[in-house]
């Protein structure tokens, strides 16, 4: 039954902690009337916003998010890599170095591509 | 410490060599596009993509002799004996050779096509040899893992070169279907592999074969979810209706790589996963196998007539051809399999040739893609006219053509194991097969020319495809088992079909 | 420990959720995400399925896990693949609806 105890605790704390913060949010925050400007603007965090929100983004964004996410995923092969690396020995690291390399390659390609070029 | 696998790369040679020219044709692409001048000649963009496609070309070649090498070598090797993903065998280097020679005409075929519709880009070659190793690591493949990463590799660089030709609308939707119905395919078959791993407890074939349980509806499931997937990527009917929109939004030289090498590269996998995972089992799949082929002959053939656009018309050609193939897979005998491969090789030719003329009809930025501007080309273009002509007899099966030989075979193997009906059923949409083949030679011999404007020249990449492949066509039509070469004596074709086969029955 | 049945209930109504995502709804982000959530099941059922069968002639055995960390990295660069084929069609017509993508009909 150990790990119903915990889950339950875990379930307690899940409850507690945004409860309580949302409790103590409405005791201290200074809360701005309904009909005043601040209420209707995008943050009301006291930041004027500085034109519409609905603006189209540059498409080197969306860019540099593709290229960040393929990455980013290789990680996935690092990790387990990184753990079982004392295990494995010299020939593992060969391999991981042949990966990045080819990783490395892509970048490359990307960056004298002008992908990653911030303009 | 656990001790380092004694692994094997001569498995992986071929595949490795078809990797390293895709980084560097892109790595090329990117040194040479900013160099003014390399070697006193001054560096424009026709020049890079000669160059490019040279490089591809070359690897291509050296990718076929490794191949052959280790095909006339014999024997099994496995690339990691305590852990065996990807295995050398007769059958797999030579549909990888199969594949390579295909590829590299794929690219001489594309030199002149990509400046004529000004998408002249180095990564269209890097992207071909992408998908070219991804197609030979999974026919290659004895694992589960293995068949799904390479079905990757072979489709997501497919999927950009449907819409390499980006400003054209017609190409983004080509792309973002196949890129839709492709994903959506791969989703189901890995559903239908993790079924299998669950009742069998293992990703490997060997696993798989020992662990099938057909009592289990979770595993029968899980085969059928498997062989869907495989089904979307050889547009078997009721799956195919993405095929004739791709294949026609495609530039045609993407249409023509794809139509040829995904067939092979996924037939020849569904062969080695039906061999060597579910050998007890074909008694169950040939009934489905037996309604789904009589379906892709019937709807293929039929829908074929009404087209009035070349590639539409070709597509659904190539689903009717994939109904013959399966004719292969309802037998499930030696002769069968052997049948199937030599037809691969025979389509491989024919069709690759058919969307070869199109692509040398191309002008200007636009396709050649009514069937009505096909025309008088007889008068205006003799040479293109009569190597189609010879295409379309081969694609219908008049005998004396590579087609014919094929189709022979593939019905041989039905009577011998008793599928009359099939036998039937494929006879008959043959027939009407010739009916919409011969349109085109009709329109090309027996009307005046239309004043549409064709090139009026051919390039020497293209015109070399095409003299091959009309040589290979005639050559496996009338004598399969020595086809006459000059450098190589004489090629017995049918006897390599039946070797590379005969592994999965003990040979 | 959890019963392995709930596990594959739950992977095979995600799976059918994301099947019916894709037949019926229209646009093509939400497509895609549908066919990321078929993919998501699958890992599902392989992390499953690598519990029954965590050892398999004694030895200990991660296949399961091992293919789910393919799938990842898969879909990671499949959905890049396809997000650049979504941009490209953008710039051409502004709009991200399946029903307008009628230029090839069969």
């Amino acid at each position: 039954m150990d790990q119903w105890v915990a889950a339950a605790g875990f379930v307690a704390v899940a409850i507690i902690v945004p409860v309580s913060m949302l409790v103590g949010a409405k005791l201290l925050a200074v809360t701005a009337k309904s009909s005043s400007k601040l209420k209707t603007m995008t943050y009301e965090c006291g930041e004027e916003p500085e034109g519409g929100a609905w603006l189209q983004f540059h498409p080197r964004y969306y860019l540099v998010a593709l290229i960040f996410v393929l990455f980013d995923i290789e990680a996935v092969f690092l990790f387990p890599w990184a753990l079982a690396i004392e295990e494995l020995g010299g020939l593992a690291i060969v391999d991981m170095l042949i990966f990045v390399l080819v990783l490395l390659l892509g970048w490359g390609y990307a960056l004298r591509k002008g992908a990653l070029k911030w303009q | 410490m656990i001790p380092a696998p004694d692994l094997n790369l001569s498995v992986l040679l071929p595949i490795i060599l078809v990797a390293i020219g895709s980084m560097t044709i892109l790595m090329g692409e990117v040194l040479l596009s900013r160099a003014d001048t390399v070697l006193g000649r001054e560096v424009t963009e026709s020049f890079i993509g000669t160059v490019l496609a040279g490089t591809a070309i070359f690897f291509f070649a050296l990718t076929l002799w490794a191949s052959g090498v280790a095909f006339a070598g014999g024997g099994v090797q496995v690339f990691n004996p305590d852990n065996p993903m990807y295995q050398l065998d007769p059958f797999s280097s030579f549909v990888t050779a199969v594949l390579a020679l295909s590829a590299l005409l794929s690219c001489a075929l594309s030199i002149t096509y990509l400046s004529e519709l000004r998408i002249n880009h180095g990564e269209y070659y890097a992207l071909i040899m992408l998908s070219a190793s991804g197609m030979m690591l999974m026919v290659a493949a004895v694992d589960l893992i293995a068949v799904f990463l390479g079905l990757e590799l072979m489709s997501i660089p497919i999927y950009v070169l449907a819409g390499f030709d980006r400003r054209k609308l017609r190409s983004n939707e080509s792309a973002l279907k196949y890129f839709l119905i492709g994903s959506f395919a791969s989703a189901i078959l890995l559903y239908g592999m993790a079924l299998l791993y669950g009742v069998s407890g293992g990703t490997s074939f060997e696993a798989l074969r020992a662990g099938f349980d057909a009592d289990n509806p979770m595993a029968l499931v899980g085969l059928g979810l498997v062989v869907v997937g495989f089904a979307f990527k050889i547009s078997m009917v009721p799956f195919h209706q993405w095929t004739p929109d791709v294949y026609e939004g495609a530039p045609s030289a993407v249409t023509a790589y794809m139509s040829v090498t995904v067939k092979v590269a996924a037939f020849a996998t569904l062969i080695r996963l039906l061999a060597m995972a579910f050998g007890p089992l074909e008694a169950s799949l040939e009934t489905i196998f037996w309604v789904l082929s009589a379906l892709t002959i019937v709807v293929g053939n039929i829908m074929a007539i009404i087209q009035e656009n070349v590639k539409r018309m070709l597509a659904y050609s190539s689903i009717a051809h994939a109904g013959y193939l399966m004719i292969g897979l309802v037998t499930g005998t030696i002769e069968g399999y052997s049948a199937m491969i030599f037809y691969l090789i025979a389509y491989t030719f024919m069709n690759l040739g058919a969307f070869g003329v199109v692509v040398a009809l191309a002008n200007r930025g636009n396709d050649c893609e009514r069937i009505a501007s096909f025309a008088g080309l007889a008068r205006t273009r003799p040479g293109l006219a009569a190597v189609m002509a010879l295409f379309m007899l081969s694609l219908a099966g008049i005998p004396g053509t590579a087609g014919f030989m094929g189709k022979f075979k593939i019905f041989m193997a039905a009577v011998n194991s008793g599928d009359i009906w099939l036998l039937i059923i494929g006879v008959l949409m043959s027939v009407v097969s010739v009916y919409y083949y011969l349109r085109i030679p009709v329109l090309m011999y027996m009307r005046e020319p239309e004043d549409e404007s064709h090139r009026t020249e051919i390039a020497s990449g293209e015109g070399a495809v095409l003299v091959v492949c009309a040589l290979a066509v005639l050559a496996l039509g009338l004598f399969p088992n020595r086809v006459p070469t000059l450098l190589f004596g004489d090629l017995d074709v049918l006897d390599w079909a039946n070797r590379s086969v005969g592994m999965f029955f003990g040979g | 420990m959890l019963p392995m049945d709930h596990v594959i209930a739950l992977s095979a109504i995600l799976f059918t959720i994301g099947v019916l995502g894709v037949a019926t709804r229209r646009n093509l982000i939400v497509i895609l995400m549908s066919i990321e959530l078929m993919l998501n099941a699958v890992n599902l059922a392989f992390v499953g399925f690598n519990r029954i069968w965590s050892q398999v002639d004694g030895v200990a055995a991660i296949d399961g896990q091992i293919f789910v960390l393919m799938v990842i990295a898969v879909a990671a660069a499949e959905v890049a693949v396809g997000l650049g084929i979504l941009l490209a069609m953008f710039r051409n017509r502004d709009s991200v609806n399946v029903e307008e993508v009628n230029l090839l009909k069969w």
